[in-house]
């Protein structure tokens, strides 16, 4: 019984925490509910639904969220292992890039993709004096920009978690594995892949939830042509002052968001046994 | 990898691809901080000339100077706090598990999950209903619940990698569970809390929509570099970042020095 | 900090026979150019009155807004520059107090009629116009019908739904033939040629870097305070007012709520003065508001005469932009 009081009482800050954010979203789900009149009403979740720029959000969200994190979790779990199993001086070199990489303010990484990626970026400059195309190919203002800018911002949160899982589990696993008479890739699937599976579920889930709902690389990367669902809640709650369909647009977000970890958490329960 | 051989294609074929990946996700960086020396006001690439005016013209932008110290003592602190609250709430619920621990692991996750700008409009309309002034204490509360979830799955992912058994022995000989948490399973999981801190303290510095919302005046730097950008077409943004990029550098190889760069990330 | 509280305490020696305390207001308006021009202004009015006016930044009129209205009757900011439009909702929204009369505000009887409002009076005139690079346009525009020309294909940004509230639909409304209450012939011609843009940008600063880095040759829609400085007979910019002009009134409001009023009226007094009018018109390239100033002779050399305005019914535009943003979305901003 004491015990159980002591747990509780390690967990109350933490609660503590999230039932403020809990009483400051309440409120803006009721604003959602709410019609002008002041009667309780779905009238902005009927709006947001039946309007097809709003449902293109969403689902365009949804998809490039994951495609972008699929691609972290492949490109990134490499550059995990260099950091945990490589030799010093590459595993350092690589994770002095990913830090540095991290650790800048994302509005400047954005605008130095678009100094990159423009028609009149370097990539097209270096692409037509070579000759290889005659016209700019457009990088940008589309959905591959916004995807390459979301991937190279979530590409950490993928890393870093895996690294941290990998640090933690010892090689001579993998050497007795190699030493049964295993090669390396088999080594590299059977052994160290299931084992620094928290670490991949802990990227994906946080990857996913950060490209889902990104506002700023759509924004300046997306020219106006690739409007995601932060930017529609953005644009109606600040542009519009239109709190009522921003929160049920924030009120739908957060259901699919919640329901893409619940998911990812069951699958992997499944897969790999309880989490302890 | 350290079974397999210097030369063997795996190993290289990881080492190729990282690269690639790194290098390919740098460059921007790298591109901007060379805008930084452009001796006219354009933020050119290649640039228009040398020149190291726009670091000295940080230092005519007061509002630049003082978002940076703000953003400095708001992460400092809400990564203490937060790693904090991390580690006791992941002991709980990896240990033990309750009705209801799925759900409450979702819960803590939706300052994630939810858009920052719902999340910075909701704290506004909220701290000016409960008028809580102060905008160091809100902003410090708002980073703190933004950089909670991160820390949590970090530090859970590690302590996942600990064995209970171990901490069970060592209070069966005869150690309090305080000891033992810190005897034992600690030195286990500092990898991870070291990553949970490192990423508070970035999520909190970085952190720009949510604390647009909540600043009048005085802003952060992330929130002070993005109004100086959409105002002024000068690079004096890129010269912040070309400094932030070599402190990053030394302060990485410095900790590199110290304990090793790898153990920590 | 410290420059400021030094500059207070010496000009309150010198006016301390007027015995009033240094007292502090704060301004809101556009970061870059208008901040920095009204940090200038702020000055001169400390010299000469001892009270401090700090300068704050709105990153647009409708963030602005968004701040007044979360924090509403407690509000820190207590003077605000927005556009029309935001004036007109902020108004409905009970966020401005009356503007006090010519009686208080001596200068308002310079301003003509037009100018002043019930909550708030003009401060400045901003142009809109075309801003272009003359080394990457085939052909320099003269006309707002220019814009509708094939060879522009692929050479140009566009402002984004929100961007100005409503006033670019507005002008390829009227140069269709329509007006704040007929959009549709301007939407199909801006449907018609959507493919030509770009790419959209939400701010004056993002449009000038597309114009910088080459990416387009030309600005659809360019607010010309932003761009005065990179105007001249050498620059390549070049930029264009035509036919009807589009001007934005910016007004000048007192917050509702606010706990230094007298202040509020005597900055306010102090920049519709002739001295601090000609002042804003050669930072801004803007028409003044006060009839007692002219139209800086550096600005007519730059942009050649300013044609005959057309003149907005901002409560008819007010009314019609929630409609007008999401024909604009729907119609114009897709691929």
């Amino acid at each position: 019984m004491k015990r159980n009081l002591v747990l509780a009482a390690l967990l109350t800050p933490a609660i503590a925490l999230i039932a403020v954010f809990a009483v400051a979203l309440a409120n803006i789900l009721l604003l959602s509910l709410v019609d002008k009149g002041g009667e309780f009403s779905f009238v902005y979740y009927a709006q947001f639904f039946s309007d097809e720029r709003y449902r293109n959000a969403l689902f365009r969200s949804l998809w490039i969220a994951t495609y972008v994190s699929a691609t972290c979790a492949i490109l990134g779990y490499p550059i995990a292992l260099l950091m945990a199993r490589g030799s010093p001086r590459l595993a350092t070199l690589a994770t002095l890039m990913l830090a540095t990489q991290f650790f800048s303010i994302y509005v400047v990484k954005m605008y130095g993709w678009m100094l990159i990626l423009g028609n009149n970026g370097i990539i097209n400059r270096l692409l037509m004096m070579s000759g290889i195309t005659s016209e700019p190919v457009p990088l940008m203002y589309n959905e591959l920009g916004v995807a390459i800018g979301l991937f190279a911002a979530a590409l950490p949160l993928m890393v870093f978690p895996v690294n941290a899982v990998l640090q933690n589990i010892s090689p001579r696993l993998e050497e007795a594995a190699h030493g049964l008479g295993a090669n390396r890739l088999r080594v590299l699937l059977t052994v160290t892949l299931p084992l620094s599976s928290p670490g991949i579920i802990s990227g994906i889930i946080l990857s996913f939830v950060f490209c889902f709902t990104a506002y700023l690389t759509p924004a300046l990367l997306g020219g106006g042509f690739f409007k995601m669902i932060g930017n529609v809640i953005y644009d109606q709650a600040i542009g519009r002052f239109n709190y009522g369909l921003a929160g049920a647009a924030a009120v739908v977000t957060l259901l699919v968001s919640i329901t893409v970890i619940v998911a990812v958490n069951k699958i992997s329960n499944s897969l790999l046994g309880p989490v302890r | 990898m350290s079974y397999s051989a210097p030369r063997d294609p795996i190993r290289i074929g990881i080492t190729a691809i990282s690269f690639v990946v790194l290098a390919a996700i740098t460059t921007p960086l790298l591109v901007t901080a060379i805008t930084a020396f452009n001796a006219t006001t354009e933020t050119a690439f290649p640039p228009n000339g040398w020149s190291l005016r726009w670091f000295e013209n940080i230092f005519n932008r007061p509002e630049l100077i003082a978002g940076f110290w703000l953003s400095l003592k708001l992460a400092l602190l809400a990564s203490a706090i937060t790693i904090t609250l991390a580690t006791t709430t992941a002991l709980i619920m990896t240990r033990h598990a309750f009705p209801g621990r799925d759900l409450l692991d979702a819960v803590l996750m939706s300052p994630l999950i939810v858009p920052q700008v719902i999340t910075g409009l909701s704290f506004l309309i909220f701290f000016v209903r409960v008028e809580a002034n102060s905008q160091f204490w809100n902003l410090l509360l708002v980073h703190v619940l933004l950089t909670l979830p991160y820390a949590l799955r970090v530090v859970r992912s590690s302590l996942l990698r600990v064995n209970p058994k171990l901490e069970e022995a060592a209070m069966g000989l005869g150690a309090s569970p305080l000891v033992s948490f810190f005897r034992i399973t600690l030195p286990q999981i500092r990898a991870g809390l070291f990553v949970a801190l490192f990423f508070s303290f970035v999520v909190s510095f970085d952190n720009f929509t949510a604390t647009a919302f909540l600043t009048t005046s005085g802003a952060t730097l992330p929130v002070e570099m993005f109004l100086y950008i959409e105002a002024s077409l000068d690079p004096t943004i890129s010269a912040i970042s070309a400094l932030m990029i070599i402190s990053t550098t030394v302060f990485v190889l410095f900790v590199d020095r110290l304990v090793g760069i790898n153990r920590i990330t | 900090m410290k420059k400021w509280c030094k500059a207070v305490a010496f000009a309150s020696c010198l006016l301390f026979s007027q015995a009033a305390k240094a007292e502090t207001a704060v301004l809101m308006t556009w970061g870059g150019v208008w901040q920095k021009t009204f940090e200038k202004v702020a000055a001169d009015f400390q010299t000469k009155t001892g009270h401090q006016i700090t300068v704050v930044a709105q990153a647009n009129a409708d963030a602005g807004l968004a701040r007044l209205t979360a924090a509403r009757g407690k509000s820190d900011v207590d003077l605000w520059t927005p556009n029309m439009v935001n004036y007109s909702r902020a108004v409905k929204a009970n966020l401005l107090a009356p503007l006090p009369g010519p009686d208080e505000i001596t200068n308002l009887k310079d301003i003509p009629q037009s100018l002043r409002f019930k909550h708030s009076v003009t401060a400045w005139v901003s142009q809109r116009g075309i801003l272009y690079r003359r080394d990457l346009v085939p052909f320099v525009p003269h006309k707002w019908s220019d814009l509708w020309d094939p060879r522009l294909d692929r050479k140009m940004a566009a402002p984004s739904a929100t961007f100005d509230a409503g006033l670019f639909p507005l002008m390829a409304a009227v140069t269709e033939g329509g007006s704040e209450k007929s959009f549709d012939a301007g939407f199909n011609k801006l449907k018609q040629i959507s493919g030509r843009f770009t790419a959209f940008y939400t701010s004056n600063v993002q449009s000038i870097r597309m114009l910088e880095s080459g990416e387009v040759g030309l600005i659809a829609w360019g607010v010309l305070p932003n761009v005065i400085q990179y105007l001249g007979p050498d620059s390549k910019y070049g930029f264009v007012i035509p036919e009807p002009a589009f001007v934005a009134e910016t007004p000048i409001a007192i917050v509702e709520g606010t706990k230094k009023a007298k202040l509020a009226r005597d900055f306010i007094n102090y920049v519709l003065s002739p001295e601090v009018q000609l002042t804003l018109s050669s930072a801004f390239g803007s028409t003044p508001a006060s009839m007692k100033s002219e139209i800086p002779k550096s600005l007519t050399d730059l942009i050649g005469p300013i044609p005959k305005h057309y003149v907005v019914d901002y409560d008819a535009l007010s009314d019609a932009l929630p409609g007008v943003i999401d024909s604009y979305e729907k119609l114009v901003m897709t691929r």
